[in-house]
């Protein structure tokens, strides 16, 4: 097929295609590659590094519910020292874009994130993780305050380069507030939603079901919630969005387009077909052609306008 | 490897008036050139997203020459009760074979490896945990090592009611004496936990490390397990569960607590490093 341009540019991020795989879904990059070539994502976000290792949080760790799964892994993961010399060389050849989703506790522990990766040439963008609702301090903390949320921002931001993406968090009154003033704090895009604060309780123990209690929900269940909060925001900030949350299909991925989003994420998706963004970017070239569109350019935002 | 494998059997084990919700799948395709006692598949069980995720389950078959692999599930949730009703004849998106499985002993004797010949094996289930030793008991009866290396399958169970239907053929080619089986409610074989006569034959004098147990089952019977086999000087290897998610190793949903090199705790990915571990690597405990 030709005739439809898939591509997206996001300042100095290129994409071949909109798809992006959701941090903390897919690893390093590493674990799906038998399954699906790197190269058919437009990129990878990875899961989330911190300054130092953390060993994340006890088991259960994971909760399936109706079209949804209840996740508090708790940002496990090696630390950046561990990350820069086992995980960042095999970038060079991941074939698509390597978006690295950074967070911490401290706008100190962000800014530090960002100086130590600016240099390496093997990164296409930073994502910064200030929406993770599965640990004490930080995290979703940052996300939730329109203040804490542009400080580490502009922490980062006066530290790289790099494009930087600003992941927030749907727990909050009004999305386009935090938005607003990540993208006034030097945000290049805005990727929503994380997940969702959500709990179960097992009815056998009682008890919560979670080993942290509670955790983040994800999937087709928060879909209607994520469409909305896409499209509320693309009325208020200038900057792309990347939407996310619950996408399984092509017409789910076509409706965040019409919502406002330039750029699409897949995550829980991955889990049960890890095929998903394969058969994903072909509906949605194939919708595209149907309809006579030359870019992505064409949908987004089209629902604004009727 | 990602695969369509067609459904050849799919039906309730066990007497019709007593299937206890178990079920025997049998599919037939490409999964079974690769599959290993001991590791698993997902299955996918609806094309739509609800339920999202694949089902883990444990291969307790391997017919290769066939291309066959055997799975038995249980009807519990939502994703088991779709699987229950697909038709034989359909195909089923399958995710496998997944992690690593159990060692196995050499088939030619190799004197020089102990791992790889031990003295005795002594298969340990709990409940529906025999399905993945079954997968271990037929490479064991298919290659003949019983000829060479005792077995001896204990295996508890609820009641006689459980057992008679997750009972396959394989235990019988054991000898009678082979074959130790307990319930809870003493409504067959021995009353009690499997821990009991695992205990008895450890403590009947047994020559080290050369015996090797292998076990699947609860969580606390896998931990009083390892527990007996480290008192007795007897290595182990258990299978584990745990809730998943990707099954592959990316989402870090299904840890268990393992022993690192300095002495410290790191974590293990069922799916991934797993879900079969030595009992010596796994920490139960928060202190080690």
């Amino acid at each position: 097929m030709t005739g439809f341009d898939m591509a997206v540019k996001i300042k100095g991020l290129h994409m071949k295609n909109p798809l992006i795989a959701c941090s903390g879904t897919y690893g390093f990059g590493e674990i799906y590659r038998d399954y699906v070539p790197t190269s058919a994502w437009g990129g990878i976000a990875l899961k989330t590094v911190t300054p130092k290792p953390r060993a994340g949080n006890p088991v259960p760790r994971l909760r399936e519910t109706p079209a949804g799964l209840l996740n508090a892994i708790g940002l496990e993961n090696p630390g950046l020292k561990a990350f820069r010399q086992s995980y960042l060389p095999a970038m060079d050849d991941m074939k698509t874009a390597v978006i690295v989703n950074i967070s911490g506790f401290s706008v100190d522990d962000f800014k530090y994130m960002a100086s130590s990766l600016d240099q390496e040439t093997n990164i296409d963008a930073l994502e910064v993780n200030i929406s993770c609702p599965n640990i004490k301090h930080g995290g979703m903390q940052f996300g939730s305050d329109p203040e804490s949320a542009a400080a580490v921002v502009r922490a980062v931001r006066e530290n790289t380069y790099l494009p930087l993406i600003a992941k927030l968090s749907p727990n909050v009154t009004d999305i386009t507030v935090i938005a607003k003033a990540a993208a006034g704090a030097g945000a290049d895009a805005i990727s929503l939603i994380n997940t969702l604060v959500g709990m179960s309780i097992d009815i056998d123990t009682q008890k919560p079901f979670l080993g942290n209690t509670t955790g983040g929900l994800s999937g087709p269940a928060v879909r209607p919630v994520a469409v909305r909060m896409v499209y509320q925001t693309y009325k208020e900030v200038d900057v792309p969005i990347i939407g996310m949350g619950g996408i399984t299909g092509w017409q789910d991925a076509v409706e965040f387009f019409l919502a406002g989003a330039s750029a699409i994420g897949i995550g829980t998706a991955n889990f049960g077909n890890p095929l998903a963004p394969v058969e994903i970017a072909q509906g949605i070239e194939a919708y595209a052609l149907a309809r006579g569109y030359s870019s992505l350019a064409d949908l987004v935002g089209k629902a604004h306008s009727n | 490897m990602l695969s369509q494998e067609k459904i050849l059997i799919n039906r309730p084990m066990g007497p019709a008036h007593n299937s206890q919700g178990l079920f025997k799948l049998v599919l037939h395709g490409r999964v079974a050139e690769e599959a290993q006692p001991g590791q698993f598949v997902t299955v996918r069980t609806s094309p739509s997203s609800d339920p999202l995720l694949r089902r883990p389950l444990s291969i307790a078959g391997i017919d290769k020459k066939a291309g066959e692999i055997t799975l038995y599930y249980r009807v519990k949730g939502q994703g088991t009760t779709l699987l229950a009703r697909q038709p034989e004849g359909t195909y089923l998106s399958v995710l496998g074979p997944l992690g690593q499985g159990f060692s196995l002993p050499a088939v030619s004797p190799d004197p020089a490896s102990r791992t790889a010949n031990p003295a005795e094996l002594i298969l340990a289930a709990g409940g529906i945990g025999i399905f993945a030793l079954y997968s271990l008991l037929e490479y064991l009866l298919k290659n003949h090592l019983t000829d060479r290396i005792p077995v001896t399958v204990l295996w508890g169970g609820l009641d006689k009611a459980f057992l008679d239907c997750a009972t396959t053929d394989l235990l019988f080619q054991l000898p009678k004496n082979n074959v130790v089986l307990c319930t809870m409610d003493g409504s067959y074989g021995y009353e009690g936990l499997v821990t009991e006569p695992l205990e008895q034959l450890l403590s009947a004098g047994r020559k080290g490390r050369e015996t090797m147990v292998a076990a699947c089952g609860p969580n606390v019977m896998l931990q009083a397990v390892t527990e007996l086999c480290q008192r007795f000087y007897v290595s182990s290897e258990i299978c584990m569960e745990e809730y998943m998610a990707c099954g592959l190793g990316a989402c870090r949903g299904c840890v268990c607590r393992l022993k690192d090199e300095t002495g410290g705790v790191k974590h293990g990915r069922v799916c991934l490093e797993g879900p079969v571990f030595t009992g010596e690597e796994v920490v139960w405990h928060d202190r080690i």
